[in-house]
């Protein structure tokens, strides 16, 4: 396995064509915005080195048998799924925030078992392609961007019925080596820190979509591929001369690209799928399912981070002990730990595939997503409640900084007397940061819609519901034939 | 001298500090007992696991040891030395 510093050390290898506010970044690694994000990333290289973490943290290759670091795992068992779950919540809490790296893992589970049935159907060979693709992956260490969602341009048109062909990623040329391929990955979660990107289809698809299903892998500086950043609520924060109090969260942080590829070569062995038009939503359905356990466990995990930030404010201000203030400090929990609830269930409940790893529940990830398109809104609304206007009112470091302010700050933003205000202004800072401020992309509107949006998961719920059965056990109740 | 290994639960939500009541547990003992991480085939005098919580039964079969110390909690670490002592 990789150290953090070797990771670190690999992605300043990259080639990378990136871009950020409106100019080319030669160095990502060490740019003061990106950052952030890259630390989030090299903790999950960090705690698998760490004996307090080494249970969650590395698993056992079903391929080699060697220790890999459990982001690259292929799951081989229930208690794979819920260690995985519990090791998301542990870097959540570490990091408050997107750590990145479970998109790479549930793309790989979900390509993994799939390839095999598409083989099996097809007599292609895309699975034996794959286990080429993971075994260097696991024996590197390497970091994989999942890149699924196309940027899909008129939402009620099939991928091969759109004005622009492109805006669904596609095969543009097919050479006896390989295809080039043309189109775009919208919010694409840590691909700047990444060493390989695979590429999934978006949807579902049919026959005349052929070019469009496509599933591979690529480095991610192959020619052809631009990245441009993402922008975040707060961002240019980290570029103030004072940038410690106010970011909120100084170390850590998360990031999404515009993923452009423009006739991008791959070649034959990295191709894992290619026109077979009836499994691109299989895939899809996997890596959706895993994804949306997923958000179980690191959701809770940056959740556990803003209830403790709560309860230390109210503390701070000296009203812990107002009943209703401890009741909204309950609710804030029962919230969270019901998202973690789903996120073991699914895991528990999960059954083997064909290739060998195994599947989450698919209704019960998805019941899972669908209260992190929730309940995270209601933590942060309950938090902002307890924390009080001054999150968003106090001045600002550099005034904060500023000797001629700093004794009226000071003496006016004191609450309990024994608590620096400094403390009670960072407590804020960090509650601003994940319920506004740059952890917010990754906490609330990444919740509603990473791994789809909510109205992907009541579809997917109604697929799963049994109603028949349902309806077959109310008869026999209601005494009906 | 004890030979002694430590194992430690994932860590997915701690009720205490396992890392510090590892380190406070090696500095009391150090005396009598000299701890490591456990290595394969490596047969200890004393295999202490330290759980976050009471959730994970993992009890870590694996570890050849003489004694198997569990700790869940603050409290349960903080005895766990004099046990250790005992077996000296």
């Amino acid at each position: 396995m990789m150290t953090k510093e070797q990771y670190i050390e690999s992605l300043r290898k990259l080639n990378l064509n990136l871009w950020m506010f409106g100019k080319k970044i030669e160095n990502p690694v060490d740019d003061p915005v990106i950052r952030p994000s890259l630390n989030s990333f090299a903790a999950t290289y960090e705690a698998a080195e760490d004996p307090q973490y080494e249970d969650l943290m590395v698993a056992t290759s079903h391929i080699t048998g060697k220790k890999i670091n459990r982001f690259t795992h292929m799951h081989q068992s229930t208690d794979d799924l819920i260690k995985k779950v519990k090791m998301q919540r542990m870097l959540g809490q570490k990091t408050a925030a997107c750590f990145q790296r479970c998109v790479g893992m549930d793309a790989m589970n979900a390509v993994f078992s799939s390839t095999y049935e598409i083989d099996e159907a097809c007599g292609t060979k895309y699975h034996e392609n794959f286990v080429k693709f993971l075994t260097r992956v696991q024996e590197e260490d390497l970091a994989v961007d999942g890149a699924m969602t196309d940027v899909k341009g008129d939402r009620g048109l099939a991928p091969s019925k759109q004005a622009d062909p492109d805006l669904f990623l596609h095969v543009v040329e097919r050479t006896a080596d390989g295809v080039y391929v043309t189109g775009a990955k919208a919010h694409q979660t840590g691909f700047v820190n990444s060493h390989e990107v695979l590429v999934m289809p978006t949807i579902s698809m049919r026959e005349g979509d052929e070019d469009y299903a496509i599933s591979f892998a690529v480095p991610t500086d192959s020619e052809g591929i631009t990245l441009i950043y993402g922008r975040q609520s707060c961002d240019t924060r980290k570029l103030e001369e004072y940038n410690d109090i106010d970011v909120g969260n100084k170390v850590y942080g998360g990031h999404e690209v515009l993923v452009i590829f423009d006739r991008v070569f791959v070649p034959n062995d990295r191709i894992f799928l290619n026109g077979e038009v009836k499994f691109a939503g299989m895939i899809v359905e996997r890596f959706a399912g895993y994804h949306r356990q997923s958000y179980g466990g690191c959701k809770v995990g940056v959740g556990d981070v803003l209830i403790g930030a709560t309860a230390l404010s109210v503390e701070m201000a000296g009203c812990a002990k107002a009943s209703h203030v401890k009741d909204k400090l309950i609710e804030m929990t029962h919230l969270n730990e019901t998202l973690y609830a789903c996120g073991i269930a699914c895991s528990s409940q999960g059954s083997k595939t064909k290739a060998g790893n195994y599947l989450i529940d698919l209704l019960l990830a998805n019941v899972c997503k669908q209260n992190v398109t929730r309940f995270p809104y209601d933590i942060a609304r309950l938090a902002q409640d307890l924390a009080g206007g001054l999150m968003v009112t106090q001045p600002s470091e550099a005034d904060y900084r500023n000797p001629q302010l700093k004794p009226y700050i000071e003496k006016y933003l004191k609450g309990v007397a024994s608590v620096p205000t400094e403390d009670r202004m960072r407590v804020l800072r960090l509650i601003e940061n994940l319920t506004m401020g740059t952890a917010a992309v990754g906490y609330l509107p990444e919740s509603m819609h990473g791994a789809g949006s909510p109205q992907a998961q009541r579809i997917m719920i109604a697929r799963q519901s049994n109603m028949e059965q349902k309806k077959q056990l109310a008869k026999a109740i209601a005494r009906i034939d | 001298m004890l030979h002694c290994t430590v194992k430690f639960c994932g860590g997915c939500n701690p009720r205490y500090d396992r890392g510090a009541a590892y380190r406070q547990i090696c500095s009391r003992l150090a005396d009598i007992a000299a701890f490591s991480y456990p290595e394969d085939g490596v047969h200890y005098d004393v295999l202490l696991i330290l759980r976050g919580c009471t959730g994970c039964s993992y009890l870590y079969e694996e570890i050849s040891a003489e004694h198997r110390i569990v700790c869940t909690d603050q409290v349960e670490a903080d005895h766990a030395a004099a046990h250790i002592a005992a077996l000296a």
